[in-house]
C-alpha cells in the first residue's frame, strides 16, 4: 500500500505550521489579573525573559500543527493505492481511436471506435492525424486511473509514422494500429500547360512514386489552341500583366480551371501573386481536392514498422481529475481537528 | 455568645490569657498590677513612713522589735485587652481575614470569659471601635462587629494601632492581628505602646498561598491596596520570593521583640486551635 499525491506541490502549504508555532512561542498569554496582598517581595527581572521562548499550551499547539498539516495533505489530494484498487485500475481500459478516412472514402469500417470491454472508448475522426492524436491524448489524460490506449485506424502510410514520431503522445499511452482503406495510387498522371518557344503546349505526364525515389515521364505533347488562363488588367497595365502571365506559363504550373473554362486571374502587379492565384484555382488529375498533402503519401507502412511502433498500455496510477474519496477522508480529519482545537481553545468544561 | 467562632474558642477555653507585664485595672483581678499597694497578696515589710495607714502597721512586730513596720501588699487587678484587627485590602486573600477574625474572636471570648474586659478596634468600610468592657452583651456586640468587618480598607493598619493609646489609658493588653505589610508605621506604633507599659502581642496572619507563592505559572498580580500590577513567572521568582519574605519576617520579629512585643505567626495552613494553645501555654509559663 502506498500513497499517491495528485497535487504534491500543495505540501508547501505545510510550511504554514510556522504560524501557530511562532504564535505559541511569541504570543503573550491573556492572564486574568490576580489580587495579591503585596508585591514587595517579588523581583521583576526574571519574568519577561522566559516569556519569549516558552511554548505555551503545547497540546493546543500540537493540534494546530496537525490541523495545518492535515489541511495541506487534503489539498495535496492523497490517494491510497491498495493492491485491490490498483488491480481495478489495471483492468480498466480507456481507448481512443483516431480514424483517418481513406481518400477514396473506403475504410469507413474504421470510423467506429474500437470498443473497450471494461472502460471507456471514443473515436476521433479527422483528416489531420496530428490534430487527432493531440485530441485523443488530451481525452485520455482526462480519464480516471486505467490503462490507456490510442488506436490509429486508416490507411497507414509513412506519413502516419512521421506524424506519430513528431507527436507528443505520452509514453505510458499504448499505441496500436489498424489498417483500413487504401492509400493513394503510386502512379499518377497529370496535364499541364507550358509556354515553350513562344507556343503553348499541353503536356501529359506520368508520376511514379517509388519506395526511395520519384520518377516523372512525359507521355504526350500537343499544341494548346485555346486560352487556358487570362489576366484581368487595365489597359495601362495590360503589357505588364501579359508579360507576367507568360512568365508563369513558362514555368508550366497551370493545368486548367475546375470547370474546364479558362481561368481569369486578377492582376495585382506581382508575378508571384499571379502564380499563386493560378495554382490555387486550377485543378486536374494531379491534384486530389483539398486533401492534406501528407495524406497523398502512397507508400504504406510495412508490418514490421507497424509492429515496431506498437506498444502496450502501461498501467497508470491515479490521475488529476479523480477523487477516490481519500481526499474527503482527510478533510474529515481536518474538521475533527478543528473541533478539537476549538474545544481546547475554549477550555474543557 | 461564641457563634461560629465557638469551635476555636472551645479548644482554648480551659486556658486563660494572662498579661505578661503588670497591667493596671479598675478592679481586682488575677493580673499583676504595677502599683504596690495594699491588696490581698503580702509583698514585704517596710519601715513606717509618716502618712502610712496605721491599719497596715504590724503591731506584733512593733511589740517584738520596738520598730514600726508597715505591711505592703502586691495589688492585683483585672485585665483590659484591646484587640486591633487589620481590615485593609491586603487581608482579603485566601482565607487570611477569616483567620484573623477568628483569632480576634477567640482571644476576646477568652478574655471576657475569664472576667476581664475586651475591646475591638478595626478600620475599613465597616469600622468597629468598641472600648474594653466585660459581659455577655458586650461580647455579642464585639462578635457582631467582627462579623461585619470587610477587608477592603485603604487606611493603613498603623492608623488603627494609633487609636489604641487613647482607648487604653491604663496599662493593658494589646493584641494586633495583621499581616504587617504596613510594618514601616505599624511596628514603631506597637513598640511605642510596649514602651508605654502595655503588653503587646502581634499576631501575624498570612495565607499559605501567599507564603509559598502558590499561583498560576504566569500571572498578572495586582497589589491589593495600591492596584499596582506586575506580570510574574511564578516558578522563576518563587524561591527568591520566599527568601525575601522569610528575611522580612525575621527582621519584623527582631524589630518587635526589641521592645518586648511578642510576635505570633499564623498561616492559614496551621491548625488554629493548636497554635492558640501553644501561644497561651507559653504566656502562662512566662507570666
Amino acid at each position: 500500500m502506498r500513497a499517491v499525491w495528485l497535487l504534491p506541490g500543495a505540501w508547501w502549504l505545510g510550511l504554514l505550521v510556522a504560524v501557530p508555532i511562532a504564535a505559541h512561542l511569541l504570543a503573550r498569554p491573556r492572564r486574568a489579573p490576580l489580587r495579591f496582598p503585596s508585591l514587595r517581595f517579588l523581583s521583576t527581572a526574571a519574568a519577561p525573559a522566559r516569556r519569549r521562548w516558552q511554548v505555551r499550551e503545547p497540546g493546543l499547539l500540537a493540534v494546530r500543527v496537525a490541523l495545518v498539516l492535515a489541511a495541506a495533505a487534503a489539498v495535496a489530494a492523497p490517494i491510497v493505492v491498495t493492491a485491490a484498487r490498483q488491480a481495478g485500475w489495471d483492468a480498466r481500459v480507456a481507448r481512443a481511436t483516431v480514424v483517418v478516412p481513406a481518400l477514396d472514402g473506403r475504410g469507413d469500417g474504421a470510423n467506429a471506435a474500437v470498443a473497450a470491454p471494461e472502460g471507456v472508448a471514443r473515436a476521433f475522426v479527422t483528416d489531420d492525424l496530428s490534430q487527432g492524436l493531440a485530441d485523443a491524448s488530451a481525452w485520455l489524460e482526462a480519464q480516471g486511473p486505467s490503462r490507456r490506449e490510442l488506436v490509429v485506424a486508416g490507411p497507414l502510410s509513412r506519413h502516419t509514422a512521421a506524424v506519430i514520431a513528431a507527436s507528443a503522445v505520452p509514453r505510458d499511452i499504448g499505441l496500436s494500429f489498424r489498417r483500413a482503406g487504401a492509400l493513394p495510387a503510386r502512379t499518377r498522371e497529370r496535364e499541364r500547360v507550358e509556354l515553350r518557344s513562344g507556343a503553348l503546349w499541353r503536356i501529359r505526364e506520368s508520376l511514379v512514386i517509388g519506395e526511395a525515389d520519384t520518377s516523372l515521364q512525359e507521355l504526350s505533347r500537343s499544341p494548346e489552341a485555346g486560352h487556358v488562363v487570362s489576366v484581368q488588367a487595365t489597359p495601362e497595365a495590360r503589357p505588364a500583366a501579359d508579360a507576367a502571365l507568360r512568365a508563369v506559363l513558362r514555368r508550366g504550373v497551370v493545368v486548367a480551371a475546375p470547370s474546364g473554362a479558362p481561368l481569369s486571374a486578377p492582376w495585382s502587379g506581382r508575378v508571384e501573386e499571379l502564380a499563386a492565384w493560378i495554382d490555387a484555382h486550377s485543378t486536374g488529375p494531379a491534384h486530389a481536392g483539398s486533401a492534406a498533402p501528407g495524406r497523398l503519401e502512397p507508400v504504406p507502412l510495412s508490418d514490421a514498422d507497424v509492429q515496431a511502433m506498437t506498444r502496450p498500455a502501461a498501467p497508470r496510477g491515479p490521475a488529476a481529475p479523480i477523487d477516490a474519496g481519500d481526499r474527503r477522508a482527510v478533510w474529515l480529519i481536518v474538521l475533527v481537528l478543528l473541533g478539537l482545537e476549538t474545544w481546547l481553545r475554549r477550555g474543557p468544561a | 455568645m461564641s457563634g461560629h467562632y465557638g469551635a476555636d474558642f472551645a479548644a482554648i477555653r480551659d486556658l486563660d490569657l494572662r498579661a505578661r507585664v503588670a497591667v493596671t485595672g479598675a478592679r481586682h483581678g488575677p493580673h499583676t498590677s504595677p502599683l504596690h499597694g495594699f491588696g490581698a497578696e503580702f509583698r514585704e515589710y517596710r519601715h513606717y513612713r509618716p502618712g502610712d495607714d496605721l491599719k497596715h502597721v504590724d503591731w506584733k512586730a512593733y511589740a517584738r522589735t520596738r520598730s514600726l513596720y508597715t505591711r505592703r501588699f502586691t495589688e492585683t487587678t483585672n485585665l483590659e485587652a484591646l484587640i486591633v484587627v487589620d481590615a485593609s485590602a491586603s487581608m482579603d486573600f485566601h482565607g487570611k481575614f477569616p483567620l484573623a477574625r477568628t483569632v480576634a474572636a477567640a482571644l476576646a471570648m477568652l478574655v471576657v470569659d475569664q472576667g476581664d474586659a475586651a475591646g475591638l478596634v478595626a478600620l475599613g468600610s465597616q469600622p468597629v471601635q468598641l472600648p474594653a468592657s466585660r459581659g455577655v452583651v458586650h461580647m455579642a456586640r464585639l462578635l457582631a462587629g467582627l462579623t461585619r468587618l470587610i477587608p477592603d480598607g485603604t487606611e493603613p493598619f498603623s492608623a488603627a494601632v494609633a487609636q489604641v493609646g487613647p482607648r487604653l489609658p491604663r496599662h493593658g493588653l494589646v493584641v494586633a492581628v495583621s499581616d504587617f505589610y504596613d510594618d514601616a508605621l505599624a511596628v514603631p506604633a506597637l513598640r511605642r505602646l510596649a514602651r508605654a507599659g502595655h503588653d503587646v502581642v502581634a499576631v501575624q496572619v498570612l495565607a499559605d498561598e501567599e507564603v509559598r507563592l502558590v499561583i498560576d505559572a504566569d500571572a498578572e498580580l495586582v497589589e491589593a491596596e495600591t492596584a499596582r500590577s506586575q506580570p510574574v513567572a511564578a516558578d522563576l521568582v518563587r524561591s527568591d520570593y520566599r527568601a525575601r519574605l522569610e528575611q522580612w519576617r525575621a527582621d519584623l520579629r527582631r524589630a518587635l521583640v526589641r521592645d518586648g512585643v511578642e510576635l505570633v505567626s499564623l498561616s492559614t495552613a496551621d491548625r488554629l486551635d493548636l497554635a492558640l494553645r501553644r501561644f497561651l501555654l507559653a504566656r502562662r509559663g512566662g507570666a
